[in-house]
């Protein structure tokens, strides 16, 4: 009973929907799917079409110019290049059944560019919602392609929408809520958050604590090189594969935790959950001193690590199973594994 | 510099000298539970910092400030008086955060000096004392950890309608992801109430729900600032 007025709302609008419009207005997404083009049928069915508005600015900021994002709805795309400017292209994007008040809309959506010195603050300003006019949101979102000096600093924020940083050396923050966070070839990358969404993190580095974190998504990073780590997610998985750091906190709850890399002497490496599996892969040579325990999962390693105190002394036979503490060659690295129900896995790469 | 020494709230309000920032941040890279306290702290203070501005009823310092007196309170560094109810519930979480987290903060190490992990096998009344006064630590740091959540959920509930239904709906099913950890703990510490992985477990997973709060707030107030920031702007009447 609950779902039949949403299904006949549904069907209602797809009925209606002007086809021939749906497909020529505007492009399918990326992956072309009969998924896509039907939500974007239904979308145009519920919203109406949608009207554009593109706008360029170009500002001079010198070498080390710093960019400073601010979006609601809509992706930012933020790459380095040469040159001492920052261009900002924003396509506005409105729909409304009407469209002579999508056009009214569009012209009330506005990008504001500000400069302050070498710093370019950019904020997306949406007009106020008339309650009384029985108005239910706008359904407006600019995405904007930003082009900075290489050396710039980046700090980009966006509601709903997706977040990528490339190639930029200046210090980088990026951060959405829904939508996934991206970012390539930044050497100083300072964090990479979202709430629903994925975060990704390829062939980056960080001058001090590098920060990735998401709620229900996973986080990946690859090719990472920086003294300080830490990932959270509470849902996701987080997979590290190929990356330097001398401290590492990487913590789930539910998700599991992927760590292949070459340990730091000195460095310090702490792994996390609650019912996610943790699987470290190292090298062969790696020493490393263990501690790893699980409440009502397993513990497994592949290295033989010489018993510092286990149940070996033997109280609960199970113990052998769940808790690990000694050390393995050289004893370089400091690995401290806990879970409460999910299995440990030290293997060799 | 050992946990006692650590200058907590100068380090978290970024007040610290150089030399001891440095010295600071050696402690907090070989302390995971200063370093998970000021972690938390600074989020909670981030969190207060960005809610607006509203007068509170005229009456609610005197009787704040009267339910205080009322309760025993640990002496602490005076901070400012907030000026905003939702500033007032935030400290106040905070406040009980900071007093379970100090608390989980040194029971680990208390816990390992002070319970064997093997039985004795006559175990006297003094151990057996000494065992209570544990669990009844561990209860209050259970309790103090419970106030903080319901303190931050009390925000979260009011205000929840700022954010995405979306983006609700995905902190709502992560809060029941953790709500399930910390009923496996829990379970799991009724059949070993011992068992120090299944405390570590429940205070992890507890500390894991404060955190998720506090990020539902921060976002609720993110939302709430654009608001205020469209209000300003006098923007035209859409209907016009």
């Amino acid at each position: 009973m609950d779902i039949r007025l949403p299904v006949a709302i549904l069907c209602a609008g797809l009925l209606s929907a002007p086809l021939d419009a749906a497909v020529t207005n505007r492009l399918p997404g990326p992956d072309g799917t009969p998924r896509t083009l039907w939500l974007e049928r239904f979308t145009e069915a519920r919203q109406g079409p949608e009207e554009t508005d593109r706008q360029v600015q170009t500002f001079k900021v010198g070498a080390d110019g710093a960019l400073d994002l601010s979006n609601i709805s809509g992706d930012v795309q933020v790459t380095g290049g040469g040159g001492n400017e920052i261009r900002i292209e924003a396509v506005k994007r409105v729909r409304h059944r009407d469209a002579s008040e999508a056009r009214r809309l569009l012209q009330l959506l506005r990008v504001e560019a500000v400069q302050i010195g070498g710093r370019i603050e950019v904020r997306t300003l949406y007009p106020r919602r008339n309650e009384q006019s029985g108005e239910r949101g706008l359904s407006a979102r600019v995405d904007y392609v930003v082009t900075v000096p290489v050396a710039a600093a980046v700090a980009v924020k966006t509601i709903s929408g997706n977040a990528v940083v490339a190639k930029v050396d200046g210090e980088v923050r990026a951060e959405t809520v829904s939508g996934d966070v991206s970012v390539t070839a930044t050497p100083n990358v300072a964090s990479a958050r979202t709430v629903s969404g994925n975060v990704m993190a390829r062939d980056v580095g960080g001058a001090n604590t590098l920060s990735l974190s998401t709620v229900s998504g996973t986080v990946t990073a690859s090719g990472l090189k920086a003294r300080s780590l830490e990932c959270g997610a509470v849902s996701g998985n987080i997979e590290l594969s190929g990356i330097q750091v001398e401290r590492l906190l990487a913590k789930s709850v539910s998700g599991d935790i992927e760590f292949g890399a070459v340990l730091a002497k000195g460095g310090r490496y702490e792994f996390g959950a609650h019912s996610g599996n943790i699987r470290v892969i190292l090298a062969s040579d790696e020493g490393f001193e263990l501690d790893a325990s699980t409440f009502s999962g397993s513990v497994r390693s592949d290295f033989p690590v010489t018993l510092r105190s286990q149940a070996a002394s033997s109280r609960d036979r199970r113990d052998t199973n769940r808790t690990i503490r000694g050390a393995y060659g050289d004893a370089g690295a400091i690995l401290s594994i806990k879970t409460f129900s999910g299995t440990v896995v030290i293997s060799r790469k | 510099m050992n946990c006692h020494e650590f200058p907590l709230a100068d380090c978290v309000d970024g007040t610290l000298s150089p030399a001891d920032e440095r010295a600071a941040e050696r402690h907090l890279e070989g302390c995971p539970p200063c370093r998970a306290l000021v972690a938390d702290l600074r989020t909670v203070r981030a969190a207060a910092f960005t809610l607006d501005r509203r007068q509170p009823p005229a009456d609610l310092l005197d009787r704040l400030q009267a339910r205080l007196k009322a309760e025993p309170a640990p002496r602490s560094r005076v901070l400012a008086w907030p000026n905003t109810r939702g500033a007032w519930a935030v400290w106040l979480a905070a406040a009980a955060t900071l007093m379970l987290s100090t608390i989980v903060g040194v029971m680990p190490l208390s816990r390992s000096a002070r319970v064997p992990s093997t039985p004795a096998p006559n175990t006297t009344l003094e151990g057996s004392a000494l065992v209570d006064s544990v669990e009844a630590d561990l209860q209050a740091a259970e309790s103090h950890y419970e106030r903080a959540i319901q303190g931050l959920e009390q925000i979260a509930k009011t205000d929840s309608g700022e954010l995405d239904p979306q983006v609700a709906a995905v902190l709502q099913k992560n809060l029941q992801v953790v709500d399930q950890a910390i009923d496996e703990s829990r379970a799991a510490l009724k059949t070993e109430p011992a068992s120090s992985r299944a405390q570590d477990g429940l205070f992890e997973a507890m500390r894991t729900k404060v955190a998720l709060l506090q990020q539902t707030v921060e976002l609720i107030n993110e939302m709430r600032k654009g608001n205020q920031a469209e209000a300003g702007r006098l923007m035209q009447d859409l209907s016009r």
